[in-house]
């Protein structure tokens, strides 16, 4: 496609421009070169990075979008052909048969990911591209980009709120059902198995709990309460690790250390959360004076028909609700906000080990930002999250 | 670069690997699920089950059927755990059977019939042996598939159970059925179409690169070319792929198309089954708006928009690709089904319930996945653009100074980015109601169909002006460029375009008119459809004022931007009677409406499309198209294409209704069957085939016109129409990078101080000229 | 009758007045600037000076753009006007809008794949009645002329939508929401009721016939 020309021109603008800056020369991708852009970034600081080095030549190939992408396919078609809804509507019945494309699906997803990190690993900061037009001009255009990114992101919280107001105002609450003795509020009479609202609070932080050892403070309350913690430290232990990058009094070994360090605090603490939270689903504790079933225990799950609502303050009466519902709309919730804690984990196990391998200075101290921008996003999400399914 | 190339060839390995491994073929009928029997119990196949099928009177299938007659089958299994407990029979035997073609008549309750199968009851739950009525067809053979379980019945799934499944064909009189095939295993089906169509699209590139230089080609110089196109984050190449893939797949929904066409062309027409023609208008929607239109739109706005803002390349060049890609990932989820014969049959709007848990096609479940992973492309697209269109202007480039395409497709990503992750958590809620089982919109457990009409319909309008706006931006450019004028109300252009961006959120629910929203919601959202009409004839009229004075030349892009004036503003008209609600009532989900939208997208943004690929295809290939082609391409398919949508106003008004994979006309002398239609749909209809045939087939005119230019066209200068923006500052084909220097812009209007900067609006739009500052 | 008799006709009527009205200017005004400003001789003049890398002149008339926004908006203000009375017909109580003293009677339409239930309540034979058509085969609902009935809307399954073909009326019955249609027959004879909201495989057949006696 007419590469003669294009080639001629590239060559000169990267003559003319690396003369100035003092960089390695190099080829730029043609028709006659087998290699691929990334191989000549790896290791060479001051090389390009990314797209925006024009200065120092033409853009850079990258296989990682093709391999993500269909190995997005793959996942997909693979979790697809896994879980499929029974005939009854009330269960998924497990095809094992097709889980090894699902395990392969994610293995090319992951094998994308790295083409893609180990791209961006030489990025020192140089030549940061900086936004020309107003509004935002002299801004970072990643920064730019992120912010527009949240934009995004919140009307991805915005809708599933909306299924959360909607589901939570249109349905009658179990336990006003129960007050008034089995019959809705419009008079019809309730039956075994008809659906109303068990707001996930219910079995965390109202009556349910079994045991009470502090009074204030249900048990089933304590991994939310941790998590809430946990997720506010992270955001101030990622603003330490921005602090730290853009200290210039340090030498240059020592600052790595300590981003590495700050940046690791955040990420064990996001692990933290994940885990508490698999705790607090699926598998409950028992440690000393506190105990507290899981909510899968409990019987607070998606496919749970007949669930025996007591409520509170009836003593023995209960009801037998459908809670699948309720059940649904707080772990699809909480789970897409625990979706972006583990985006978060993804990103920082790289910015860990580039930390560790020294690839943070002054110079890109920015791109810890722009994660924690994202991170204070997520955080501030959860502040939502927090109350409306474990509060409320 | 040789550890990526391991990376591909390792996870071929595996892919083919599990395609190849026995147990994937374990579950019968593979992807397809509505064949595998009782899907409680998961285990595997026994030799011990032996199926059986006789008729009621013990005696085996006849070879032959005669048309209309009934049989009474006696059919069950016998062997395997199901058998041995006699003294306690509790859920130990079920079946599943499939008849191809007859009628199958329920005799008692231990059978039922569940979407067009028969299958036990919970009290057949308990026998070994089933009886069922079944009427003979008049022509062709008849097989049925039997899936029976051979339960041990201790409530368990699992060890212990098992199934088996066989086949029985009865042929029809006198032989003349056709032959039976074996059915082969969903997954087979679909990775054998898969690896079969990329092998061709692998040949057909590899002559097309042997064509563009037959002397010097060797394989050692394809294989980086390649590549080059798979792994390009150049804007340019991510376009020209987005273009490819755009076409293909218009070309795709085109004959989809056609397949309706040809069902609908009669009355009582059975070309297509239900199901057939349920999967194709799905699919044909589908195709059409996410892979047709909108990567078309993409590539376009990837290839002009940094050219007409000055930029080097997008802001993000990687995510572009990544964006690009994700498109043709997910085609093959949306379109997997098919190959098994169960595509999504939801139609595109995939209302609920139907969509959730009542579609029994797996492919319903992979065509939500697929749309997911367009979500995720367009979001990333978005994120691009608005970054490039905000950030990237050359210095000298204020927001008011922008070409009206560059901001019409900044606009149009802003709808899609705002509205589209609605679309996106609706899809996964109800991707996982299809999967593992969640309550979303599982009317039982109290689940609300109308959450996702809401949900979508608040992406569905404003995607339908993104696909729109971006067609106003091209006309507006043709029209001013081919009028030797420059646009008429530039800024009332802009503000009109970013008012319709505004209103289209607010105006969702005159989709939802007649669905049972809340009364004053459809009051409101009446009022606000109407005033959609306002900033649309802001537009219309200005672009015909800009004619005005002007001295039109007349060129193919020209012509097809008159022809989606002509088009477009029928549609707008049309579009005036929905908000209406009395009105709607009636032309709601009837053809009115079918005539409508395809006024608006086909008249409106594939006629802009048309447009865009005449104008720009110089500056894009370098070369100049042949305009007695386009001529012919434009008579032909502006005047079939009337005649394909105009009398479907007229059907819809008669009462023929959407989405109906046939339909019945009222009794004449010519049919005596009852039909809710008068006559004269029948002969409608078939002049619509017709049409529709001939607007197809134009298009071919085009794809000729292009390869044909493409191999031995003119060669274009930089400015062949005279237009202003920067993309015809650079040579045609543009050079990469294309601009050496930022191009600095030149307002004219500047130089006789009719600019004002004053209010705090105008300052934050126009960038500070530092020249300006400087010399003060 | 509420829906798709008189008041729909006046309102079509109207609409298509001003949209013939709307497409004679737009089409006119087209087709004439086609003709009359068209390059003559093939020449290709450069009217407003426009040059590469230039933003042109401003080509505007303040008048003419205001003037096309205040006139569209009165007439769109006006048919929103008409509009607003016959489309609280659909859905208000007769009492609500004025149909005073006028009683009405309770039909249950339920739709299922692929057929529709009617339900009488406890009706007289006169009022309401359910048969089967002689002919085709097809459920009949039989009602009387001039007398106000609510139809209420359930579904078993998936979303319908009862389209009374010749009358335009329809509304989608979704499971677990009430919907209703208001009708009050004004001519006798057969009309067809058929699915207008897709809903399976045989969506096409699912018809049944609305017959209305003196």
């Amino acid at each position: 496609m007419s590469t003669s020309l294009t080639e001629e021109r590239i060559r000169q603008i990267i003559n003319e421009e690396m003369k100035d800056y003092g960089v390695r020369k190099r080829a730029p991708p043609s028709a006659s070169d087998d290699d691929h852009g990334d191989d000549h970034h790896y290791g060479h600081h001051g090389n390009g990075w990314g797209p925006h080095d024009w200065e120092h030549g033409a853009p850079h190939n990258s296989w990682a979008p093709i391999i993500m992408s269909f190995g997005i396919t793959i996942f997909l078609f693979g979790f697809a052909s896994t879980f499929v809804m029974n005939d009854d509507l009330n269960d998924t019945v497990f095809n094992g048969n097709y889980l090894p494309i699902v395990l392969v699906g994610f293995a090319v997803i992951i094998s994308g990911l790295l083409v893609w990190w180990r791209q961006d690993m030489s990025f020192d900061g140089h030549f940061e591209p900086k936004s020309a037009g107003a509004p935002f001009q002299n801004i970072d255009i990643r920064k730019v980009g992120m912010w527009i990114f949240l934009m995004s992101e919140m009307m991805v919280f915005s809708s599933l709120f909306t299924t959360y107001i909607r589901y939570r105002m249109g349905t009658e609450s179990c336990q006003a059902i129960l007050d008034n003795h089995a019959t809705y509020s419009n008079g019809l009479p309730f039956s075994p198995g008809d659906a109303c609202w068990v707001p996930a609070s219910y079995f965390i932080a109202g009556s349910h709990s079994e045991s009470w050892t502090l009074v204030l403070f249900p048990d089933t309350l304590v991994p939310g309460a941790i998590n809430t913690f946990a997720l506010i430290v992270s955001s101030f232990t990622v603003v330490l690790a921005l602090k730290t990058a853009n200290r210039t009094d340090l030498d240059h070994e020592e600052r790595s250390r300590k981003i590495r360090n700050y940046l690791g605090a955040t990420l064990i603490l996001a692990t933290l959360f994940l885990v508490l939270k698999l705790i607090e689903w699926f598998v409950g504790f028992n440690i000393g004076p506190f105990y507290a079933p899981s909510l899968l225990d409990d019987g607070y799950t998606i496919h749970n028909e007949m669930y025996h609502f007591a409520g509170a303050g009836h003593g023995g009466e209960y009801i037998d609700v459908n809670l699948r519902l309720s059940a649904a709309t707080f772990y699809v919730a909480t789970g897409t906000h625990g979706a972006h804690v583990f985006g978060g984990i993804i990103g920082l196990v790289y910015m860990t080990y580039k930390a560790h391998k020294g690839g943070y200075s002054p110079t890109n101290a920015v791109s810890i930002e722009y994660f924690g921008i994202y991170w204070h996003f997520v955080d501030l999400v959860w502040v939502l999250v927090f109350p409306a399914f474990y509060l409320y | 670069m040789k550890v990526n190339v391991k990376i591909l060839a390792i996870t071929a390995l595996l892919v083919a690997s599990l395609m190849l491994a026995p147990s994937l073929q374990a579950r019968s009928g593979g992807i397809n699920n509505v064949d595998s029997g009782c899907t409680c119990h998961s285990g595997s196949p026994s030799s011990d089950v032996s199926p059986f099928m006789t008729l009621g009177n013990g005696s085996a299938l006849p070879s032959e059927y005669n048309p209309g007659e009934t049989y009474t089958f006696s059919f069950g299994f016998t062997g395997g755990p199901g058998s041995e407990f006699i003294a306690e029979r509790q859920n130990t035997g079920g079946f599943n059977l499939v008849a191809t073609s007859g009628t199958l008549t329920i005799l008692d309750d231990s059978t039922q019939m569940i979407a067009g199968q028969l299958t036990h009851t919970t009290t057949g739950n308990d026998q070994m042996n089933w009886s069922v009525d079944w009427t003979a067809p008049s022509s062709g053979s008849a097989n049925f598939q039997l899936t029976v379980n051979s339960v041990d019945g201790d409530a368990s799934p699992g060890d212990g159970d098992h199934w088996a499944q066989s086949q029985f064909v009865m042929g029809a009189p006198g032989g003349v059925g056709e032959t039976t095939t074996s059915s082969a295993d969903g997954i087979t089906v679909l990775f054998s179409a898969i690896l079969l169509v990329s092998l061709m699209l692998l040949i057909s590139v590899a002559y097309v690169f042997y064509r563009a230089n037959p002397e010097s080609f060797s394989w050692s110089a394809f294989a980086p070319w390649i590549s080059e196109w798979l792994t390009s984050t150049d804007h340019k190449k991510v376009g020209t792929l987005y273009f490819v893939a755009g076409l293909f797949y218009f070309l795709v929904g085109g004959v989809i198309a056609l397949m309706i066409r040809i069902q609908l062309s009669v009355p009582g027409n059975d070309f297509l089954t239900q199901d057939q023609y349920n999967q194709f208008f799905t699919l044909h929607g589908t195709v059409m708006i996410f892979l047709a239109a909108m990567p078309l739109i993409n590539g376009f706005a990837n290839w002009i928009v940094p050219l007409q803002i000055g930029a080097r390349d997008l802001a993000f060049p990687r995510i572009n690709a990544m964006a690009f890609w994700l498109n043709p990932a997910g085609s093959i989820l949306i379109l997997c089904g098919v190959f098994s014969g169960t595509g999504a049959d939801v139609g595109w709007t995939g209302y609920q319930p139907i969509t959730s848990w009542v579609s029994s096609h797996p492919g319903t479940t992979f065509w939500l996945a697929g749309q997911l992973m367009l979500v995720a492309s367009s979001t990333l697209a978005g994120i691009n653009f608005i970054t490039t269109i905000c950030a990237m202007r050359t210095p000298s480039m204020g927001w008011m100074q922008m070409p009206l395409f560059t901001w019409s497709v900044f606009v149009s990503v802003m709808c899609l980015f705002i509205s589209i992750p609605a679309f996106g958590i609706g899809l996964i809620e109800a991707f996982l109601d299809r999967t593992i089982a969640t309550a979303f919109f599982n009317t039982s457990a109290g689940g609300d169909p109308l959450l996702w009409s809401h949900l979508f319909w608040y992406f569905g309008h404003p995607e339908v002006y993104v696909v729109i706006i971006p067609a106003f931006g091209i006309v507006s450019e043709v029209l001013a460029t081919s009028s030797r004028r420059s646009i008429f109300g530039y800024k009332s252009m802009v503000y009109a375009m970013a008012g319709i961006g505004f209103v289209s959120f607010i105006v969702y629910g005159h989709h939802m008119l007649t669905s049972g929203m809340a009364p004053w919601l459809r009051f409101v959202m009446m009022l606000t459809t109407m005033a959609v009409a306002v900033p649309t004839g802001i537009k219309i009229f200005n672009w015909l004022a800009t004619m005005h004075g002007g001295s039109l030349v007349y060129r193919t892009h020209t012509l097809w931007s008159l022809g989606f004036l002509v088009t477009f503003t029928l549609g707008g008209i049309s579009g005036m009677f929905f908000p209406s609600i009395a009105m709607d009532i009636h032309l709601h989900e009837t053809y009115f409406v079918v005539a409508h939208f395809h006024y608006v997208l086909v008249g409106g943004t594939v006629f802009g499309l048309f447009a865009a690929i005449y104008y720009w295809y110089p500056k894009m290939t370098g070369k100049m198209m042949d305009e007695r082609l386009g001529l012919l391409h434009f008579l032909i398919a502006f005047i079939s294409y009337n005649g394909l949508f105009w009398p479907m106003h007229k059907l819809g008004l008669m009462g023929m209704t959407r989405r109906h994979h046939t339909y019945f006309i009222q009794a004449n002398e010519y049919s005596d069957v009852v039909g809710t239609l008068p006559p004269e749909v029948a002969s409608w209809n078939s002049f619509i085939t017709i049409n529709a045939f001939i607007f197809g087939l134009s298009t071919l005119i085009m794809v000729t016109n292009m390869v044909m230019t493409l191999v031995k066209g003119k060669k274009a200068p930089a400015d062949p129409w005279g237009g202003w923006s920067f993309e015809w500052l650079v040579s045609s084909p543009p050079p990469t990078p294309s601009f050496d220097d930022l191009p600095t812009l030149i307002d004219v209007n500047e130089e006789h101080g009719s600019e004002k900067k004053e209010n705090w609006l105008t300052r934050l739009m126009v960038p500070n000229d530092p020249d300006e500052e400087g010399m003060n | 009758m509420a829906v798709g008799g008189e008041a729909y006709n006046e309102l079509f009527d109207v609409f298509f007045l001003w949209s013939g009205v709307v497409g004679v200017i737009v089409f006119g005004w087209l087709i004439h600037h086609s003709f009359f400003y068209r390059s003559k001789d093939g020449e290709v003049p450069n009217i407003d000076d426009i040059a590469v890398g230039e933003f042109p002149k401003h080509f505007h008339n303040t008048k003419l753009e205001i003037a096309w926004v205040v006139l569209p908006s009165i007439l769109i203000i006006y048919l929103t006007y008409i509009s607003l009375g016959p489309a609280s017909d659909v859905w208000e109580d007769p009492s609500v809008v004025g149909v005073e003293g006028v009683d009405y009677y309770e039909v249950g339409i339920n739709g299922q794949q692929w057929f529709w239930e009617f339900d009488c309540r406890n009706l007289d034979a006169d009022l309401c009645d359910v048969g089967v058509h002689d002919e085709t085969g097809l459920t009949v609902l039989s009602v009387k002329k001039d007398v106000t009935y609510r139809f209420n809307l359930s579904s078993s399954d998936v979303t319908h939508s009862p389209y009374i073909v010749q009358w335009g009326a329809k509304e989608d019955s979704v499971p677990g929401i009430f919907t209703s249609m208001w009708v009050t027959p004004d001519i006798t004879g057969e009309f067809f009721i058929d699915c207008a909201e897709f809903c399976g495989d045989d969506h096409a057949y699912m018809t049944a016939i609305l017959e209305v006696h003196e």
